[in-house]
């Protein structure tokens, strides 16, 4: 907690985005050269990383984080029972997307196993209005998993009901001026996307435009359940991604502004539950593009509260693990064997210690066996920090304010929130960021008890980097807790009304004073 | 699974207020312990900047692995 949440710098230099087009920096001498001709791979085939290749970059090791997903997510029980274990509300919501079946019936029209291993682009995709030409899609290889017709067919499907979805939103009249905020296109791009600053208009509009903006909403919440991730995953590693980015991006900004249009209409305070659509496409967005999906979703929430909203994302994990199932797939793919990524020496002991208490028994005899002799990157740690912590919080062992304590809108002077992010994980990010931190000392310690040269040079300097990055933001995170508490500490003292958010592990019986009560109490999950 | 609380609170006193205000000093103390260390890595990096290459910032490093 994807992660995650994590707007900020840690977003920046950590999100998955460059991950796939970072790998062919990687390549070990004697490696393949680059991808097979019109196999849409391009570097991304074949890479492999030498053993001895120390810290040179922190992708090496997200690598291993992806697998350990996929590993997770192929059985579908086995990543319940995972994501069950930690306590992830979200992983509910998200289960719907979880990779389709190994094995798919062919349709009538699929070639014979020869004729697809000689041709695996058997299909023409037609974009109407983003490319008038017909264009032949490239898909990664045959094995993904699927059969290649039925594979190209939802992709067809996939990509003419996004196209016809949009055609139909671009001819609708601007409900509420919303629609326009982000412009198709810039997601995904380092811009801060500014909504309306003006508070929540509750009765703004009329009880037809009411109506229809609940519609648009579900309309776009269905389009956005209905999408293939396996197929789109594919198409933005094909030729056709910058096409399909922008569909996505199109997508993406509409699906914000919809959801942004609904709640204001219907004055309603945000829920966890409107957010997970958008978070789905965030895990796409994680691995494609050059935001972190916690950034989107932070640079979305933070919109969201501008506008007065409370709104909350939990970014974590299993907002990635929709994301690595696909791309997992797509690394065996290209013969990447992620034993290969993870051999060198690191601290397996850290990786054992956290791993095997991360999970309940039987997953984590999984996980052991495959880290076993292995070693983690930094940022995956992170994450599986944040996968521990909730477990503890879970099972009732993280007794500090569970992690959760934020002030919103109350009457606390001077009080802003950087982000929803930033307050509502802000002590779990405090504890990750510290544990990260240590990691990353560690490893440069590792580092220079490597002979000198370019390679330590070249690694240390990395390091160092990232370890002033991850300092500063630890540092940040601990300075606005301490003054959290003190206004917070002020208010008490004063007698002064406190608003706030609380979470307690399941089931903690909290002191409900009346107006507590009057403004409820939500549980997330199912 | 866990809750999500929303609401306003009279702390003025009483037992909530004097239980969250216990948890407040827990949450300070380690939120300024760690904002301590935080601020000495990040002193000790500048310093091993200007070291010169080799033993002596290999050393400095070595040595903050085992501070840290």
């Amino acid at each position: 907690m994807s992660r995650g949440i994590h707007a900020g710098p840690r977003e920046l230099k950590s999100g998955y985005g460059w991950l796939l087009s970072g790998l062919g920096q990687d390549k070990a001498p004697g490696v393949p050269p680059e991808g097979l001709p019109g196999d849409g791979l391009g570097k991304h085939r074949a890479v492999r990383v030498h053993p001895a290749l120390p810290l040179k970059s922190v992708q090496v090791f997200k690598i291993y984080h992806i697998n350990l997903g996929h590993e997770i997510a192929r059985s579908s029980a086995a990543a319940a029972e995972f994501f069950g274990a930690c306590g992830n509300p979200l992983w509910s919501w998200l289960s719907p997307f979880r990779p389709a079946p190994r094995a798919r019936p062919p349709s009538r029209s699929a070639p014979s196993p020869p004729a697809r291993a000689a041709s695996t682009c058997p299909r023409r995709l037609h974009l109407p209005g983003l490319h008038p030409t017909p264009r032949r899609l490239h898909l990664p290889g045959p094995g993904i998993a699927r059969p290649a017709s039925a594979f190209s067919q939802a992709l067809s499907d996939g990509v003419t009901a996004l196209e016809q979805f949009l055609a139909a939103a671009r001819a609708r009249p601007a409900l509420s001026g919303n629609r326009a905020l982000i412009p198709p296109g810039t997601l995904g791009r380092s811009t801060l996307y500014e909504f309306s600053t003006a508070s929540p208009r509750a009765g703004w509009v009329s009880t037809a435009q009411k109506a229809q903006a609940k519609i648009e909403f579900e309309e776009a919440s269905l389009q956005l359940r209905a999408m293939d991730y396996d197929a789109w995953g594919a198409l933005l590693q094909s030729r056709e991604a910058p096409v399909a980015r922008q569909l996505l991006d199109e997508f993406v900004a509409l699906y914000i502004n919809t959801a942004s249009s609904f709640l204001e209409a219907w004055g309603i305070p945000p829920r966890i539950d409107l957010l997970s659509p958008v978070m789905g496409v965030a895990g796409l967005r994680i691995v494609l593009s050059p935001t972190s999906g916690g950034a989107l979703l932070s640079k979305f929430a933070t919109a969201m509260n501008r506008r007065g909203y409370q709104v909350l994302v939990d970014p974590g994990a299993a907002v990635h693990e929709r994301a690595m199932g696909w791309l997992s797939a797509e690394l065996r793919e290209i013969a990447i064997d992620p034993m290969d990524l993870l051999r060198a020496a690191y601290s397996r002991d850290e990786v054992i210690r956290l791993v095997s208490d991360l999970t309940d028994a039987s997953v984590s005899a999984r996980l052991l066996r495959q880290s076993t002799g292995t070693r983690l990157g930094e940022v995956s740690l992170h994450e599986l920090r944040h996968y521990r912590t909730d477990r503890k919080r879970r099972l009732g062992e993280w007794d500090l304010f569970q992690g959760e304590v934020s002030a919103r809108n109350g009457p606390i002077p001077g009080f802003a929130p950087r982000s929803a992010y930033s307050d509502y994980l802000s002590l779990d990010e405090l504890d990750a960021y510290f544990f990260e931190t240590r990691v990353l000392v560690r490893r440069l310690a590792r580092v220079f008890d490597l002979p000198e040269g370019a390679r330590r040079n070249e690694a240390a300097g990395s390091l160092f980097e990232d370890l002033e990055r991850t300092a500063r933001q630890g540092k940040y995170i601990a300075e606005h807790l301490c003054k959290f508490s003190g206004r917070v500490r002020q208010a008490i003292d004063g007698g002064t009304q406190v608003k706030f958010w609380f979470a307690y592990p399941g089931g903690k019986p909290a002191a409900r004073s009346k107006s507590e009560s009057s403004c409820g109490v939500r549980r997330l999950g199912v | 699974m866990f809750e999500l609380q929303v609401g306003k609170l009279q702390v003025a006193s009483g037992d909530e207020g004097r239980v969250l205000k216990e948890k407040l000093d827990g949450l300070e103390q380690l939120s300024l312990e760690r904002l301590q260390k935080w601020e000495a890595l990040l002193m000790s990096l500048d310093q091993i900047k200007q070291l010169p290459p080799a033993r002596e910032k290999a050393a400095k490093v070595i040595s903050l692995s085992r501070e840290f």
